[in-house]
């Protein structure tokens, strides 16, 4: 669709969604986590997304891969749309009923995730409104 | 004669030391002109380019977890919004003038 070419042009506003979605993804296992404080034998869940970003975009560490020539194979937006992140068991000791969820740990993760969850929403608006302005040839758009 | 008028009180009052001789002197010396009008335009549209560009690698970098500085994305990204909105306005009422000269009854 014509207004998916303007507003996800390049790939910024793909990390932005790809980057909401696994917040909204982080904010669940999370709450999960703190719901399931006392359940025996449960083991806390978190994911590593930003990781799986630095990849995708080629920033990550070790050699990037680098598109100087059309007919390469590199990072491109598909690679971010398709991105995936697994969520893994958190390596933190158990206690004695094998549960391994550390309370304050969660609530501080919960916390960062809401603010940068905030931040990238104010950083999508502000980019849409950039375009909307350029759209309706009107400053307060 | 002394000019007492308004204008001439606030320019001495923004620019002390340039009496109205003065300010006719500190003009541009003729055949050393500046640069063009269409220059000046493209050069304004690559700079606001520039900055959109700069404020997206801080939003990927923020995103990535590269940086930490959301302060410095929000500020680049609001940065290159202002400026997008000034050129576009500057743009829009250069388009308004023109038409204004077109719509004059010669």
């Amino acid at each position: 669709m014509l207004i998916d070419r303007l507003l996800f042009a390049d790939k910024t506003p793909l990390v932005l969604k790809k980057a909401l979605d696994f917040q909204s993804e982080r904010h669940l296992l999370i709450s999960s986590n703190i719901s399931n404080m006392d359940t025996p034998g449960y083991q806390a869940k978190d994911i590593d997304f930003k990781g799986a970003l630095r990849t995708a975009l080629g920033t990550g560490e070790g050699l990037a891969i680098r598109t100087t020539n059309r007919h390469h194979i590199g990072p491109n937006s598909e690679d971010i749309k398709g991105l995936q992140a697994e969520p893994f068991g958190e390596p933190d000791a158990a206690k004695s009923n094998g549960n391994n969820v550390n309370i304050d740990k969660e609530m501080m993760k919960l916390a960062e995730n809401q603010i940068a969850y905030n931040a990238t929403i104010q950083m999508i608006s502000k980019r849409t409104s950039t375009i909307r302005a350029a759209i309706t040839e009107n400053a307060q758009g | 004669m002394e000019d007492i008028t308004i204008k001439t009180q606030l320019k001495t009052a923004l620019n002390p030391g340039l009496s109205p001789a003065q300010n006719q002197a500190g003009l541009v010396p003729a055949g050393k002109a500046g640069p063009s009008f269409a220059e000046t335009l493209t050069k304004s549209i690559e700079e606001v380019n520039h900055l959109q560009k700069e404020a997206d690698q801080a939003i990927e970098k923020l995103a990535s977890g590269e940086s930490q500085n959301i302060h410095g994305a929000m500020l680049a990204v609001n940065k290159a919004d202002t400026a997008f909105r000034m050129t576009m306005q500057v743009r829009n009422k250069i388009v308004e003038a023109y038409q204004e000269v077109m719509r004059m009854q010669v």
